[in-house]
């Protein structure tokens, strides 16, 4: 009876509003009725959990197209709603009236709080850890915290398979902690070292799979080899940009061969990038690339990019400061501007644009306008006819996507 | 060209929440005032560097820790260099260092340095609240006269703060305002901060300096005059995007 209502609720609210529903009908389950949900998490016979601070949707997405490739059934929550209400919603959805799973497998991107709460729930059989970055600090602190929730998750669930990031010595670490079988992932000695780790900088963990001869295409797509124990065992193409996404390809082939027996990267040379995640938007003369940022690590990874990218060109900051995207903004004054390009025509938008406009004048960079409103910024940017990098905040990149969805196709964020 | 030095104190360790943006805005304004700052660190183990103004951030538990031990042994300078007006901007985490001691969420006690006459308890482990958000602060009308604070430009400091320690002044230990949103030393006294000789103390961050130019100018001026420099003339009026930023909070929130 239960699962009937809040099924009907669900069907309702996305007729109503078409970016909704995503968490709030889960979050009913998880608050009023537990026993409910455990009976529909409880079905589930094998589940992945893939979490840390950057790369979690697009990892999914990843490891979802192989075993997509391979028919290979299995529930997901693809729109980035990924604390315990949005992964009941996605089981809601695959439920029947009376409240059974027509599909027993879960992959699940897992916000990194929620992880401890969620394996007393579902218990993963494997779980991705990406990085831990400061990230909506307000929410959690500092980010040994992060890992101290990650940490109390794996021993409390006691995962068969580990796969982990070499290069984070955080995350790395918790491979101490293993039970089971477990992996570790690095990029080669270059690549590491233009991600800005988290405070101490990479360690020379040995990884067991390494991540060598990066090309970036002149699409910005991305292409690279895969090792292991230096071994070469996969060449693999990517449309999504960014060198720190071969990591999350190589972290979804892992999981995907434990899981099918395959090592398949095909899938993945067409799979089109997660929702704001280096996902195109073209609009009138304009070609909008959507490049979600969170936090300096990620911020910074932008700038050689976009340089790469074509001349006649324009970055639109939208930076938001609600709860998603982290109520306190000061982490764009440890991001580097540095790089940043020296053509491009700078926008600036969002709840906390004086903010933005402030970090980048201090640096010496010259803010073109300043948007109050979002839609004034897409409509004067889409008759502009330039290669537009719009960097936003959480919110705000769901807010861009949404008001650019009112003038053309963009795909919704649950049917990924 | 004339020069200020500042020492950014522990860098290494001590650099989270946006400190940076610290240094950055007074480099901004030093450059409108046609000097140039020069940053210089102190880190772990590393030597002293004198400097006219001494900076301090926020960091981990784990970090913090490991500086307050270094910290200690450069006491006996630290306390020169106060006697001597010089200038020191301690944020959040560095703040607390600069206290008779400090209590860590598992209970135990570590000295302070005990230049200000303030005290520091992190709640429990399992207390897992908290003093998170943004914050607006009433300033002291002795703080705005002491340090000849613009109050044309605001009256209050905006910022966003982030501890879990809990801080109480001694009653003859002067807050820089009163927290008029948010939590400000504790979650209790809604005072903020502290100012002691040329010593300002707060839990602001997000940083503290670029959304309050007043104050940023105010310090560069302190140590203008310390050093009897000669500078180029600035007025507030210039601080347009400043002020945009600043009032987007204040009228948000108060």
């Amino acid at each position: 009876m239960i699962i009937v209502c809040i099924k009907v609720l669900i069907f309702l609210l996305r007729k109503l509003t078409p970016y909704s529903a995503t968490a709030l009908p889960g979050l009913l389950l998880e608050d009023y009725f537990p026993s409910t949900l455990k009976k529909l998490s409880s079905q589930l016979d094998k589940a992945v959990f893939i979490t840390g601070t950057n790369g979690k949707t697009t990892t999914a997405k990843m490891l979802g197209t192989i075993l997509k490739s391979q028919e290979v059934a299995f529930i997901a929550n693809p729109s980035g709603s990924n604390m315990t209400r949005g992964i009941a919603t996605s089981l809601l959805d695959h439920c029947d009236w009376r409240g059974n799973l027509s599909i027993r497998t879960g992959i699940f991107e897992v916000e990194e709080r929620t992880m401890p709460k969620l394996v007393g729930l579902i218990k993963p059989e494997i779980i991705i850890i990406t990085n831990i970055f400061r990230d909506q600090l307000d929410a959690y602190g500092e980010v040994d915290k992060t890992l101290s929730y990650l940490a109390s998750a794996i021993s409390s669930c006691q995962p068969k398979y580990l796969i982990l990031n070499a290069d984070d010595h955080r995350v790395a670490s918790l491979a101490k902690i293993a039970t089971g079988k477990v992996s570790l992932i690095g990029l080669d000695k270059p690549y590491r070292d233009q991600i800005k780790w988290e405070n101490r900088g990479p360690k020379n963990v040995d990884s067991d799979y390494l991540i060598t001869d990066i090309a970036v295409r002149s699409d910005l797509g991305t292409e690279f080899l895969l090792s292991e124990h230096s071994k070469k065992i996969a060449r693999v193409s990517l449309r999504t940009p960014g060198i720190y996404n071969c990591f999350n390809a190589a972290a979804a082939l892992l999981c995907a061969r434990e899981l099918t027996g395959k090592l398949l990267p095909a899938p993945l040379s067409s799979m089109s990038p997660a929702f704001g995640r280096g996902e195109i938007i073209e609009h009138l003369g304009a070609r909008f690339r959507v490049l979600l940022v969170k936090n300096p690590a990620g911020m910074n990874l932008n700038w050689q990019l976009i340089n790469r990218a074509a001349e006649d060109k324009a970055i639109l900051f939208i930076l938001n400061d609600k709860v998603a995207d982290g109520c306190d903004v000061s982490w764009i004054w440890d991001c580097e501007f540095n790089d940043l390009p020296k053509n491009a025509k700078i926008y600036v938008a969002g709840t906390r644009r004086w903010d933005m406009v402030l970090r980048l004048t201090y640096s010496g960079i010259h803010v073109d306008k300043v948007y109050d409103k979002l839609s004034s910024a897409i409509f004067d940017l889409s008759t502009m006819g330039k290669k537009v990098f719009v960097l936003p905040t959480y919110t705000a990149m769901l807010e861009f996507r949404r008001e650019l969805g009112k003038k053309t196709k963009v795909s919704k964020i649950w049917q990924q | 060209m004339k020069k200020i030095i500042l020492n950014h104190l522990y860098s290494l360790n001590l650099n989270i929440y946006g400190d940076l943006g610290n240094i950055i805005a007074l480099q901004h304004h030093a450059r409108n005032f046609g000097v140039d700052l020069e940053v210089v660190h102190t880190e772990i183990n590393g030597p002293m560097i004198p400097a006219d103004i001494y900076f301090i951030g926020g960091g981990q538990d784990e970090d913090q820790m490991l500086v307050f031990r270094d910290l200690l042994k450069h006491k006996k300078f630290i306390e020169e260099e106060v006697a001597k007006e010089k200038i020191f901007l301690l944020v959040c985490g560095g703040f607390q260092l600069f206290g008779k001691y400090f209590i860590d969420s598992k209970g135990n006690r570590i000295e302070g340095l005990g230049i200000l006459d303030m005290t520091t308890e992190s709640p429990d482990e399992k207390v897992t609240s908290r003093c998170i958000g943004n914050v607006v602060v009433k300033m002291d009308p002795e703080f705005v006269k002491y340090w000849q604070i613009d109050t044309g430009f605001s009256k209050y400091l905006v910022g966003f703060e982030n501890h879990g320690g809990q801080t109480h002044l001694s009653p003859i230990l002067k807050p820089i305002g009163q927290a008029v949103v948010g939590f400000g030393n504790n979650s209790n006294d809604k005072l903020e901060g502290c100012w002691h000789k040329n010593i300002i103390g707060t839990y602001l961050h997000g940083s503290l300096l670029p959304k309050n130019p007043h104050l940023a100018t105010a310090i560069l001026n302190k140590i203008v005059q310390i050093k009897r420099m000669e500078t180029e003339k600035t007025d507030t009026d210039r601080f347009e995007m400043e002020k945009r930023a600043h009032e987007e909070i204040l009228n948000r929130f108060l």
